[in-house]
């Protein structure tokens, strides 16, 4: 009876409800980047790594939308910026 | 002592033997103004993404400098008056790396 209960309890998946109406109890985060150990270095040389955190029209993505933490925002749109001063961005 | 990083854009038409003096021109103002210089980068010729001063390339020159603000002021005026230069920047480091070369290996591939 105990083993049944267990995988019971296991298989129930908050996302497989039902009901719309019904909130879930998931969450949708990620982890800052730019935080991890290992992590790629934040430099104006570095384009390759820019790139990735800006529109087709040059603009700067929010953090809300990359997920990148306060500090590293912040540094990153410094580097950016440096880097557009030298056109290779 | 602070550490510093120097680039310069030079002009599109220049030849190779011009960017070469520039390049020689700078390292000794360097040097001769309480300065040291410790790696020289050639990034070579590089498109803008936007134009400059209605200029669509240019030559990359990266200066890896160990020195005092007096030899900033010194190239800052100098690259000023210089006609050849279309912009530089220049950024304060407590660190230099001196090993990780990020356009290098757009020549090899």
């Amino acid at each position: 009876m105990k083993k049944r209960k267990k995988n019971f309890k296991n298989s129930k998946n908050s996302l497989n409800k039902l009901s719309l109406f019904q909130k879930s109890d998931a969450r949708f985060s990620r982890k800052c980047p730019f935080s991890v150990k290992n992590a790629p270095n934040i430099d104006y040389k570095n384009i390759s790594l820019l790139q990735k955190y800006i529109t087709e029209t040059n603009k700067i993505i929010t953090s809300k939308i990359s997920n990148v933490s306060l500090g590293k925002q912040k540094k990153l749109a410094r580097e950016i910026k440096k880097a557009k001063i030298l056109g290779i961005l | 002592m602070n550490f510093y990083e120097h680039t310069v854009i030079a002009k599109q038409n220049l030849s190779q033997k011009d960017v070469d003096n520039i390049e020689k021109k700078y390292a000794e103002l360097i040097n001769n103004n309480s300065g040291k210089v410790l790696k020289i980068e050639k990034w070579g010729l590089l498109n803008f993404k936007r134009k400059i001063k209605n200029y669509t390339k240019g030559y990359f020159l990266h200066f890896k400098i160990e020195g005092e603000p007096k030899t900033l002021e010194e190239i800052k005026t100098k690259t000023k008056l210089d006609s050849n230069i279309v912009r530089f920047l220049t950024v304060k480091y407590k660190n230099l790396d001196l090993k990780t070369e990020y356009f290098a290996k757009n020549k090899n591939t």
